[in-house]
């Protein structure tokens, strides 16, 4: 009696497995596995869907999702499509079950159909609900003329803003490049920036639990106080900064900075460098802000967060003690949703250039280069910008 | 014979409730733990309690993370079974901040190995993110929202992709 139970319920569990990978698979409209939704007012139509990559694996109590696939929209709005940000949920209170996915740099006029890849790793939780196991839906869409349209949950408008402007910042260094000395010179500095890209330290970080940093093989956690990079032309300025840090882990950093700009601050961004001993620079990212941002004319504000991160050099066998840190402004979105970016003579002058991450879209170029070679590059940078009859240089 | 016939112990089930062991130990009593409704039962009652203290108003200047690794590192030296009502009590103190009933750890090439070494008693707690394997290669950054965000090529449209994984 009991090897004729367990029997059912095995053959009863591999049914459901069964079912839930067979119907999960699949990323047609008929489909309920996988939702793809346009919220209202978002001039985007869904033509084709295709997750038949996808894997859905139960492991223990969860499910864990390999999201591999893509959805094709078609344009139906007036202005052109520059960018679009997909929330993507399988679960809103499970680590790895919710993310985003932007995708900068597109070129999408009325009427033309663009492609969008997903490719993530998911997990939920069994027994699954009735309904789709992994909802994707538009959170924003950014124009040409910097407009946004979608429920825009994620703060997904303001840094697709960012990248843009940062695009188009280095569009126009490549552009000018370009004009000054033809393909040669085009080729010189995208060689410049995959050496630059390929040169820089790196790290791997890891989110942490909450609260301070506990004593390790390092001993008591110690602060450290932060060194900035000041831009003159940024609309803030930083003037405090401190860490938690133990070993290789580091709290969130509390950094003061003032507005001086004449005009209101809405979101702000901070770029965060930790240094070893042998003063070599890595770049965590963003130092994490919580909590309301904006910044009247004159105001003053400490960042602070919640969350610590292990953070230690890519590939690296050994640890990494993190000597000293500093911070730079990255962007800024004042009050009437203009964003501003550092500009690339600044970011040189700074030395920041050999530190920080390339934008986005420099990194896109130079792998088109590194693939399609300068005559690719060279027709990207035409379609972004209206130089339509630009010659190249003697 | 298969160790998910036998009911781990109460001091197991509360670790796991809180994503507190190791990996292959996490998979293990995962198998159990979801075929077994007294075990789940368990399980969610820890969870239960955890999420109750995370919805209380903090208490000043007290902190549960410091405090939760204090008693791990006790359970660490406990000797004997832990009683039902020792591990309501190391749950309600720890104010573990863990996520759902059950904690599959998921690894870049999905192997189910141990994750980094967290042998060491004074080492702080940890629920790491792990960024999957098809981003190897590709760096992650912390961004403002204290998400990991990575980016990625695909050659033949030739367009970049950055996804922003969020923590619960």
């Amino acid at each position: 009696m009991k090897r004729s139970s367990c029997s059912c319920l095995g053959l009863a569990l591999a049914a459901t497995l069964a079912c839930v990978a067979a119907t999960a698979q699949s990323g047609s409209e008929a489909d309920p596995k996988i939702a793809v939704e346009i919220p209202d007012g978002v001039p985007l139509r869904v033509v084709a869907t295709d997750f038949d990559q996808s894997e859905f694996e139960p492991r223990g109590g969860a499910l864990v999702i390999e999201l591999a696939g893509s959805i094709r929209f078609r344009h139906e709005g007036g202005d052109a499509v520059r960018a679009m940000t997909l929330a993507v949920n399988a679960h809103e209170r499970m680590m790895g079950g919710r993310a985003a996915v932007s995708i900068p740099s597109l070129h999408a006029p009325r009427g033309e159909e663009f492609q969008v890849h997903v490719n993530l790793r998911m997990l939920r939780p069994l027994p699954l609900p009735p309904g789709p196991v992994v909802r994707i839906a538009a959170d924003a869409v950014l124009f040409d003329t910097l407009a946004a349209a979608g429920p825009d949950r994620l703060d997904s408008a303001r840094k697709m803003r960012v990248r843009e402007m940062e695009a188009r910042r280095d569009r126009e260094f490549f552009l000018t490049r370009w004009r000054a000395g033809g393909r040669d010179e085009l080729a010189s500095a995208m060689q410049a920036s995959l050496r630059r890209q390929a040169g820089r330290p790196r790290l791997d970080v890891r989110l942490g639990g909450e609260g301070p940093a506990t004593a390790g093989a390092f001993g008591s956690p110690r602060e450290i106080q932060f060194a900035f990079v000041q831009d003159s032309e940024a609309p803030l300025i930083l003037e405090r900064g401190t860490a938690l840090v133990t070993g290789t882990v580091s709290d969130a950093p509390r950094i003061l900075l003032r507005n001086r700009a004449g005009r209101g601050v809405r979101r702000f961004e901070l770029g965060w460098l930790v240094h070893d001993r042998a003063g070599k620079a890595y770049s965590v990212g963003s130092a994490p802000v919580e909590g309301e941002t904006r910044l009247a004319a004159g105001q003053r504000f400490e960042t602070g967060a919640g969350g610590r991160f292990e953070i230690r050099p890519s590939g690296a066998s050994g640890s990494m003690e993190i000597e000293a840190m500093s911070a730079y402004v990255r962007s800024v979105q004042l009050d009437d949703e203009s964003v501003w970016v550092p500009s690339r003579a600044a970011l040189e002058e700074s030395l920041l250039l050999d530190s920080v991450p390339v934008s986005v879209e420099e990194q896109r170029l130079s792998q088109l280069y590194r693939q399609r070679g300068p005559a690719a590059v060279v027709e990207e940078l035409r379609r972004f910008t209206s130089d339509e009859d630009g010659a190249p240089g003697p | 014979m298969s160790t998910s016939n036998r009911h781990p112990d109460e001091r197991k089930l509360s670790l796991f409730a809180a994503e507190d062991l190791a990996a292959w130990e996490r998979w293990l009593i995962g198998r159990h733990v979801a075929k077994c409704p007294e075990c789940i039962a368990v399980v969610s009652a820890h969870s239960r309690v955890r999420a109750q203290l995370l919805a209380e108003s903090p208490v000043p200047q007290a902190d549960f993370k410091a405090l939760a690794h204090r008693i791990r590192v006790e359970a660490a030296h406990a000797t004997g079974p832990a009683t039902r009502e020792r591990g309501w009590r190391w749950t309600a103190a720890a104010g573990l901040a863990a996520a759902a009933i059950a904690v599959v750890l998921v690894l870049p090439d999905g192997s189910l190995e141990a994750p980094p070494s967290r042998q060491a008693e004074s080492e702080p707690s940890e629920s790491p993110l792990q960024v999957p394997v098809f981003y190897e290669g590709m760096e992650a950054q912390v961004t403002a929202e204290g998400t990991l965000s990575v980016r990625s090529f695909h050659p033949g449209s030739g367009v970049m992709t950055v996804t922003d994984y969020y923590m619960p």
